[in-house]
Order: C-alpha cells, then sequence, then structure tokens
C-alpha cells in the first residue's frame, strides 16, 4: 500500500508541476509576469528501529522567480527616463519653432536692418519708409509668435501638470486597494505568496514611478508603503494622501503640485511629472527671459538712437518701438506698504535673469536669482542695468520680485505709424563757410544729448589763426585751440574738424530744416546690427543665436541622456526578463519532464496493483 | 544568461524600431535636403548657420546699395563730362573774343551762346535722380539749389554727405554738394588774382602773375596805384601803407614784391591801380556772367579794350581752374566707383564663401545620406528575417 500511497504523492506534485507549467505558459505574454516554479520535495521519511523509509513527495511552495535589486533598479531608470522623455517632448517643441525660418528672429531682424539700408540709399523715399515699417512690424509679430508659441508652453505643463497629478492619485489609490487585498490573500510568511496579486503590485509600482520618483518600502506581510520626493507618504498601507494641483503665489498663471494644501515642486523629481517641473523651470522660463531680452535690448538701443534724429516733419523722432517694462510682482505674504518699481537704465547690461528684492527691516538685499548673488544696501539701486526704486513703507521680511524681462517678447511693438515719423536725419547739420579757403572740412555733428535745450542752436565757429578759433554757442563765445580731428563739443553734440582751416574760415553748426535726404541718423540706426548690444558682447544676431545654441543645446543633451537612459532601461528589463521571463521551450522541457515523471508514477500504481493483485491470487488458492 | 522568448522579443522589437528610426531620419535629410533639421541636431552648427543666414541677406543688401550708389554715380558722371564740354566751349569762345577782329555781330553771336551755356550750367547744377531729388543739393533733395539772379547765383542746398554702407566694414559717400562742384573755384592761380581797379582810364592790363618765393608770400591784397604814367607806388590795403614808393613803370617789365611777381603792360594813366589779392573762391556762373559782361563793354572807349582783354584773361584762367575742380571731382569720383566695384567683388566673394559654408554645415550629403539609408534598409530586412525564422522554431514542434 505504501508505495500506491508514495506513487499518488508523485501524482499529485507532477501535476501540480504540470499545472504550473501551463501557468507559465498562459501567461507568457502577461505584462510584468514573473515566471513561477514548483519546488518539490521529499516526505518525512517513516522510521521504524532505525530504519527509515521514504515516504513520497509534496509540493513544497510555488515560487515566484524574481530579483529584487532589478526590479527597483527598473522602477529607478524608468522614472528617469520619463522625466527626460517628458523633459525632451516639450523642450522639441521650442527647438523646432526657433530656427524654422517661418518663425525665426533671425531673417525677419535682418530683413527690419535691410530694410533701414535700403532707407539710407533713399531717406525721402515713402516706398523705402514704408519698407522699414512693414519689416518693423513683421520682426515684432516674429517675436510675439515666438512668445506666444512658448506661452502655450506654460499652458500646456499646467494641463500636464493636472493629467499627472490624477494618475498618480489613481495609481496609488489602486496600490492601497492591493495592499488590502495581499493581506485578506490569507498567505503567510514567505513560503506562502500571491504571486500574481505581487506581480500586479510589481506593475502598479513600475507605473507609478513612470509617472513621479518614488521610494518604496516593503514590509514582511507583503504590504509597500510608497514615498514621492523626499519622503512624501503617498500610499501607507490601505490609506492614500493625494496630491492636489494649486496655484504659484508668485505667479498665479503657474500650476503647482500640493500636498495637503502645502505647495511640494520643489521636492518632487523624476517620472513625467518631474520632467514637466524641471521643463518649465529649467528651459521654459529661461527661454522666456531670453526671447524677452531680445526684443527689449533691441527695442530699446534702437529707441535711444532713433530719439536723436528728426522725422520728416523736423521732430524727434521718439521711439519706434514700445518697449515693455519691467514687471514686478510683490510677495503674496508682504504685510508693508512699499512698492517697488524697477526701470531700464541700460540694455546693453540687460542679463535674463530675475531679481528678488527683500527688505529686513533696515537694508534691502538685490539677489539675481540665476546664479544667487546678493547685493545689500539702499534703495535706488542700479543693478544690471536697471534701476531699483522703492516707495510706501515695507516692513521687514517683505519682498518683491523683479522680472525685467519675461513679457519683453509679448509686448514689443512699434510706436510709430506711419513712415514719415521715421528719423533718418540729423536734427543739426554742420557747413563750411563758402568762401573759406582753407581746407578744413568740419563732420556731421553726433548728438550726444537730445535732452540739451540748446542743442538746436545756431554754432559759430571761426578762425581767427590756423590754430586757434572761437565758437559762438548762441549764448557767448568761447576761444579754444585748433587739433585736426579733435572733437569739439557743444551744445549737447559733438563735430570733428579735420584739414588746415586758414584764419578768416569759418564753420557753422545749424539746425536741419527741409532735409529730407538726409540719412545721417538712419546710418547710425543701421550700424546698431554691427554693435555688441547684448551683454556689451554680442549683437543682436549673435544674442538670438545664443538663445537657439541654448536650447538646441540643452535639447540635445536630453535627448541624449534620455537615450543612454533608455538602453540602461532596456538591459535592466533584458535582465528581468532573463530572470523572471517565460521560456516557452524551458516549459515544454518541463511539461516533458513532468509528464514522464507523471507517467512512471502512474506505472508504480499499476504495478502496485499487479502486486496486490498476485498476492490475493496467491490466497484464494 | 537565460535567453527567454520575451528577452528575444524584446531586443528584436528594439533593433527593429532604432533602425526604423535611423531609416526615417535619413530619409528626412534626403527628402528635405538639409542633415540639420533642428537646433538640437547639432546646436553651435545651427546657431552658427542663424547667423551665416544673416551675414548672407545682409550681403544681398550691401549688393542692392552698391547698385544704388552705382546708378547715382554714373548718373552724376554723366553731369560731369557734359559739364567738362561745356566749359571747354566757353574757354573756345573766351579765346576766339579775346581777339580784336571780331565784329559787333560775332560778339552779339558770341554773347547769345554764353548766355545759352550759363543757362546749360544752371540745368546741370539742378541736375534730378530718377526720384525726383536734386542731385547736388545735399540733404535737401526737395529744394532747388541754384536759383539765378541777375548773373549771381545762390546755393540754397546744404553740405551734407550722404554715405552708404558697402559691406561690413566699408562704405562709401554717394553724394557730391553742389557747393564743391560749382561754389569753390579759386580764383587765380590759386595763391592769389589780379585785376584792373574799377574806372581805370588808361590801356594798362596785368597779367596773372607768379609766385616767385612761396616763404615770403603773405595773404594780403596790394595795389598798385600810379602816381603819373610812369610812376608807381605799391600798397598794402590790410594797413594803407606803401610797400614800396615811386618806382619807375617799365611796360613789360616784372614787378616784385610779397615773394610774387607781376607785368604790366600798356598805358596806364595817372590814378589808375591794379589789384593783387588773395585767391578767393568764385563760382562757375559768375565766370560766364564776367564774360557776358565783357563781351558788352562799349569798345569805343580804349580803356574799356583794355578792360575785356583783362577780363578775357582771367575768364579763361577761371574755366581752367573749373576744368581742374571738375577734373578732381571726376577722378574722385572714378575712385569711388572702383572702390564700389571692389568692394563688391570683395563681397560676393564672401557671399560665395558664406554660402558654402552654410551648405557644407547644414546641407545634406546625398551620397553619404542614400548609403547610410541602404544601410540600415539591410539591418532592418536582417532583423526581420531572423526574428522571423526565430519565432518559428519552438520545441513544442518536436515533442509530438
Amino acid at each position: 500500500m505504501d508505495s500506491m500511497k508514495i506513487a499518488m504523492s508523485g501524482l499529485n506534485a507532477f501535476r501540480t508541476a504540470m499545472g504550473t507549467a501551463s501557468h507559465n505558459i498562459a501567461n507568457s505574454q502577461t505584462e510584468g509576469y514573473s515566471r513561477q516554479r514548483v519546488e518539490i520535495q521529499s516526505n518525512t521519511p517513516q522510521g521504524k528501529d532505525g530504519i527509515f523509509t521514504g515516504n513520497g513527495a509534496h509540493v513544497e511552495s510555488i515560487r515566484r522567480i524574481t530579483d529584487d535589486f532589478t526590479t527597483e533598479q527598473i522602477r529607478t531608470l524608468s522614472s528617469e527616463q520619463e522625466r527626460l522623455d517628458a523633459f525632451h517632448k516639450m523642450a522639441s517643441r521650442i527647438d523646432s519653432m526657433l530656427a524654422e525660418d517661418s518663425t525665426s528672429i533671425t531673417p525677419a531682424m535682418q530683413s527690419f536692418f535691410n530694410a533701414i539700408e535700403q532707407l539710407n540709399t533713399d531717406p525721402a523715399s515713402s516706398s523705402a519708409r514704408q519698407l522699414v515699417l512693414t519689416e518693423g512690424e513683421n520682426l515684432v509679430s516674429r517675436f510675439q509668435t515666438q512668445y506666444k508659441q512658448v506661452a502655450s508652453l506654460y499652458d500646456e505643463v499646467n494641463g500636464k501638470i493636472g493629467q499627472e497629478v490624477d494618475e498618480i492619485n489613481s495609481l496609488a489609490e489602486n496600490l492601497a486597494q492591493l495592499n488590502v487585498a495581499i493581506l485578506n490573500s490569507g498567505a503567510q510568511g514567505s513560503m506562502e505568496t500571491p504571486n500574481d496579486l505581487l506581480d500586479q503590485q510589481e506593475r502598479l509600482l513600475e507605473e507609478l514611478a513612470g509617472h513621479v520618483g518614488i521610494a518604496v518600502n516593503k514590509e514582511a506581510n507583503g504590504m509597500v508603503s510608497v514615498y514621492a520626493g523626499n519622503g512624501l507618504s503617498l500610499v501607507n498601507s490601505d490609506r492614500t494622501n493625494p496630491l492636489a494641483v494649486g496655484r504659484d503665489p508668485a505667479d498665479p498663471t503657474k500650476s503647482v503640485v500640493t500636498q495637503n494644501g502645502i505647495d511640494i515642486n520643489e521636492s518632487l523629481s523624476g517620472g513625467t511629472l518631474g520632467g514637466v517641473l524641471d521643463f518649465r523651470r529649467e528651459m521654459l522660463d529661461k527661454t522666456m527671459n531670453q526671447l524677452g531680452r531680445q526684443a527689449t535690448v533691441l527695442g530699446a538701443t534702437f529707441n535711444a538712437q532713433h530719439q536723436k534724429g528728426i522725422n520728416l516733419y523736423e521732430d524727434f523722432g521718439g521711439n519706434f518701438f514700445k518697449v515693455d517694462t519691467p514687471n514686478v510682482s510683490p510677495a503674496y505674504d508682504n504685510s508693508g506698504s512699499g512698492k517697488v518699481t524697477a526701470t531700464l537704465t541700460d540694455p546693453s547690461q540687460l542679463t535674463t535673469s530675475d531679481y528678488r528684492v527683500s527688505y529686513d527691516g533696515t537694508d534691502f538685499t538685490v539677489t539675481r536669482l540665476n546664479d544667487n548673488t546678493q547685493v545689500t544696501g539702499s534703495l535706488p539701486a542700479e543693478i544690471d542695468g536697471l534701476r531699483i526704486e522703492i516707495t510706501g513703507a515695507p516692513n521687514a521680511g517683505d519682498s518683491f520680485l523683479v522680472q525685467p524681462t519675461i513679457n519683453g517678447a509679448k509686448n514689443i511693438a512699434l510706436a510709430i505709424t506711419n513712415g514719415s515719423q521715421i528719423a533718418a536725419a540729423s536734427p543739426m547739420r554742420a557747413e563750411s563757410d563758402v568762401s573759406n579757403i582753407g581746407d578744413g572740412s568740419i563732420s556731421t555733428p553726433v548728438i550726444l544729448d537730445v535732452g540739451n535745450p540748446q542743442l538746436k542752436n545756431t554754432v559759430t565757429i571761426n578762425f581767427t589763426s590756423p590754430t586757434d578759433f572761437t565758437i559762438d554757442d548762441g549764448t557767448g563765445t568761447t576761444t579754444g585751440s585748433y587739433t585736426s580731428n579733435d572733437p569739439i563739443e557743444v551744445n549737447g553734440l559733438s563735430v570733428r574738424i579735420s584739414g588746415s582751416p586758414a584764419a578768416g574760415d569759418s564753420f557753422t553748426i545749424k539746425a536741419n530744416s527741409n532735409g529730407p535726404s538726409d540719412n545721417s541718423n538712419s546710418r547710425l540706426l543701421s550700424e546698431l546690427q554691427m554693435k555688441k548690444v547684448v551683454e556689451g558682447n554680442a549683437t543682436l544676431q549673435e544674442g538670438y543665436a545664443m538663445v537657439v545654441n541654448d536650447v538646441g543645446g540643452l535639447t540635445r543633451q536630453t535627448a541624449i541622456y534620455r537615450d543612454a537612459q533608455e538602453t540602461l532601461l532596456q538591459n535592466a528589463q533584458a535582465v528581468r526578463d532573463s530572470v523572471s521571463g517565460v521560456d516557452l521551450d524551458e516549459e515544454a522541457a518541463n511539461l516533458a519532464r513532468y509528464q514522464q515523471a507523471y507517467e512512471a508514477a502512474a506505472q508504480v500504481i499499476a504495478i502496485s496493483k499487479t502486486m496486490f493483485d498476485a498476492v490475493l491470487d496467491a490466497t484464494r488458492r | 544568461m537565460r535567453v527567454t522568448r520575451s528577452y528575444f522579443q524584446r531586443f528584436a522589437l528594439q533593433q527593429m524600431q532604432q533602425t526604423q528610426k535611423n531609416i526615417a531620419k535619413y530619409q528626412a535629410q534626403i527628402s528635405t535636403g538639409k542633415k540639420l533639421l533642428n537646433p538640437s541636431d547639432d546646436p553651435s552648427a545651427v546657431a552658427t548657420t542663424e547667423k551665416l543666414d544673416a551675414a548672407i541677406q545682409r550681403m544681398a543688401q550691401y549688393k542692392n546699395n552698391a547698385d544704388a550708389v552705382r546708378q547715382r554715380l554714373s548718373q552724376q558722371e554723366d553731369v560731369f563730362n557734359n559739364m567738362t564740354d561745356t566749359m571747354q566751349r566757353l574757354k573756345e569762345l573766351s579765346i576766339q573774343a579775346n581777339t580784336d577782329v571780331l565784329s559787333d555781330d560775332d560778339r552779339r553771336i558770341i554773347a547769345a551762346e554764353v548766355k545759352q551755356i550759363q543757362n546749360q550750367l544752371l540745368d546741370y547744377a539742378n541736375t534730378r535722380l530718377p526720384n525726383g531729388e536734386y542731385m547736388f543739393s545735399g540733404s535737401m533733395g526737395n529744394t532747388q539749389p541754384f536759383i539765378l539772379n541777375d548773373n549771381k547765383v545762390s546755393y540754397a542746398g546744404d553740405q551734407s554727405e550722404s554715405w552708404v554702407q558697402l559691406s561690413d566694414s566699408r562704405k562709401v559717400r554717394a553724394n557730391d554738394t553742389g557747393d564743391v562742384i560749382f561754389q569753390r573755384i579759386r580764383n587765380g592761380n590759386g595763391k592769389f588774382y589780379t585785376d584792373l581797379k574799377s574806372g581805370n582810364s588808361g590801356t594798362g592790363v596785368i597779367d596773372g602773375g607768379v609766385l616767385t618765393d612761396p616763404a615770403s608770400f603773405t595773404r594780403k591784397s596790394f595795389e598798385i596805384q600810379f602816381t603819373d604814367a610812369n610812376t608807381f607806388d605799391i600798397v598794402d590795403l590790410s594797413d594803407g601803407s606803401e610797400t614800396q614808393t615811386d618806382l619807375a613803370y617799365q611796360p613789360g617789365e616784372p614787378i616784385s614784391f610779397n615773394g610774387l611777381s607781376v607785368t604790366i603792360k600798356g598805358a596806364p594813366e595817372n590814378g589808375d591801380a591794379f589789384v593783387v589779392a588773395p585767391s578767393k573762391n568764385i563760382d562757375i556762373f559768375s565766370i560766364a556772367g564776367d564774360f557776358a559782361n565783357a563781351l558788352k563793354l562799349d569798345r569805343s572807349n580804349p580803356a574799356n579794350i583794355a578792360k575785356a582783354h583783362q577780363t578775357f584773361d582771367s575768364v579763361i584762367n577761371n574755366i581752367d581752374n573749373t576744368l581742374e575742380n571738375i577734373q578732381a571731382r571726376h577722378s574722385d569720383l572714378g575712385a569711388r566707383m572702383g572702390y564700389i566695384d571692389t568692394t563688391e567683388d570683395e563681397t560676393e566673394s564672401v557671399a560665395f564663401i558664406l554660402n558654402k559654408t552654410r551648405s557644407e554645415i547644414e546641407d545634406t550629403d546625398y551620397a553619404e545620406a542614400i548609403s547610410n539609408l541602404d544601410f540600415q534598409m539591410n539591418t532592418l530586412e536582417a532583423i526581420r528575417q531572423t526574428y522571423a525564422k526565430m519565432s518559428q522554431s519552438s520545441l513544442f514542434d518536436y515533442l509530438r
């Protein structure tokens, strides 16, 4: 009877083994499935008089073949991979916009300056003037288009944050429910495990890691605790701690992630959510400021020269572009009545950074936010081409955010509406008297200070000898000694006389009237394109090329990291497939093996029966 | 390592996807003709092409500028050529008029032509550009620069120069103002001029004189005053002092003072005087005006004949000065046109190099792209075939 009983135990064990093989085969295409292996052990032998007889076999456990290290590695890697992928997808949108001929600033800016060059060859022409306006309009609309495209990404980031928060919350909910299911499965100890539930748990964790970087703590009972960022609890046994979407107090147009009403943006990292937040922080804000800076520097620099010229109505040119002014927002929790204003004083020093002005009760500290350089002292203060002033009474602890360039590309526009308003001419002209017999010549006046009230006075320079002259500036006469080509400054302008004037020669500087063909000022306008006006070291075109380079560089770098991360992730997945994946050939071999063993055990039963029959036959006689 | 089916599937799939990605990339390069589609393909290269694009666009504008200035200057060159011809004709007429064999009718015919020439010169001075603006009025393009009023012409333009950029570093002056062309003509020999004092009653004439000692020459006006038919004083008009007195008159003998030497011929009378003064600027129209006036003198009076000769001599001299001035302006213009041509050639070769550089950076190398595409297609084919073969084989097929 023993052998039959033993054979039965074998039959049972092998049937379970074949069942497991079938289960493996059935799940060979199931995502996240870990193959299971039957552990068959011999039964406890029976001992009598010091002799132990075997007692058959039983299924000790059905083990799930996994490698915890690899699983965790996959989670970390896919967090990073999804982060980079989300970053890269959004970055590519800016990337493809910047250098595309139909949206790039470069050709529009060049066409604008070419139109001014064209105006130089024929300053009185109304069609040349109209062309400058048209190209100027085109240039500012390029800036506005780029602004809109970049701004639309802010909306997209907001939408994505909401979407990700929903996904994360629902995954956390599923994990909490799974925790309960695992606890209720009745499995106890490490030998008895609800394998398929654990596979599900693994899959949910991996999915969650793709949305946000997480840390996982596995408990002995199979339940998991999940933490996001630096230790923010997401799942704890059957409870979840859901995320929500709030508004950035400093900039209400930006969504932030909150938990229990607290802004946790800064502590989140990794996953699609982390990628989107990183993108906004590292690329979007910077690009917006860079574009704004380009627009503001162009506008302010151009205006400064345009103001020095006169238009066809013989009025000073004033502004050609409407230029954005720095944006200042008080912190939401300011308690004082202080109001900070910032004005642009020198566009060539303007950076792409934002600034924080904070007050400690005695001193103001201005912090340049991109490198945290601080200047402490009193207001008004001059920093990076900005003049920062305060009115009212701030309280200690109050702070203000100064954003000089954020709306630059949005708000640039043309300030003039018809071509006659273009100030192509110099307000002053210089002449040498027609009876001069020396060969001295006088240069076109350069306007230094358009606000000088005596600028338009008629100035007469008389040479009393080849080396001495008198200047009548309209209010009085002074004397000077002559050096060829030295600048002579008077009434807010500067001229140079060169050559050898003779005694009795005279030169006159007087207001320009009836001079529509004068291109003195438009020539200076077109020369601006060759000047290093962006942070004193780049031309306007080079400045834009820097934006292209920065965005392209960061996009490319992200793509390279993402590809590298993908390779690492694929390797880790390959390791997992190698450990946990189902191999059909292996299962086929196992099936054949178990089948043979099963047939053998069945044969044992048949033999036992024959033996038993033989005993019965013998006793029947 | 345990190679499972899922590992194998994943691996093959990744390979296929990667290969397909490469195929898409090379296909885009071939179909767009560009190997850089976005800045991220090669950030610094794209930033460079942005700058190159701007520079190429700028070079095209410089070419437009050069064309515009060249057109303007060549129109001005025509004016200079016509002015030279006209002044040559005026010179012929003045030489003709300087002889005493002409009849009054001959002089009237000459006078008519001189008047016509004066009008012609005025037309040249008021030449308009194709855009309707005046060529010689400086920045006051809408203001007629020269208006003739009683043989006197005033300049209504200004002296503003118009400069136009020809390359990033070179510019050219696109205009000449009317005062330089028509007004600033130095009379006499450039240092001093000679003339009869108006009201002379004798037949004495003075030649143009020569500078004998430039070092002792001063810019002062002098008069040679005859105290009788044979004696003269030299008076410094700046202070009325007599430089030399009671000199004996020898017709045709050089008279030297102030580093210069002049010769007087004919028969001056008591009270006649001759002016020797520093050269001054005269205008082109007054030369023709002086000529016309001299033709009108009543030749029955011998003093007038002397005056006419004196005027024709200085007219001839001033026409030569004018021709020299036009010549100088003309060669300056020629130099500027040459400058435009060489700068334009340079700009064109710079633009060619810029274009070539841009093309090297961003254009598809078709041979390379097509061979890469071919290679990737072959790879994809190979992966597909091995995948299909591997997928078909299973141990189950043999366990029958």
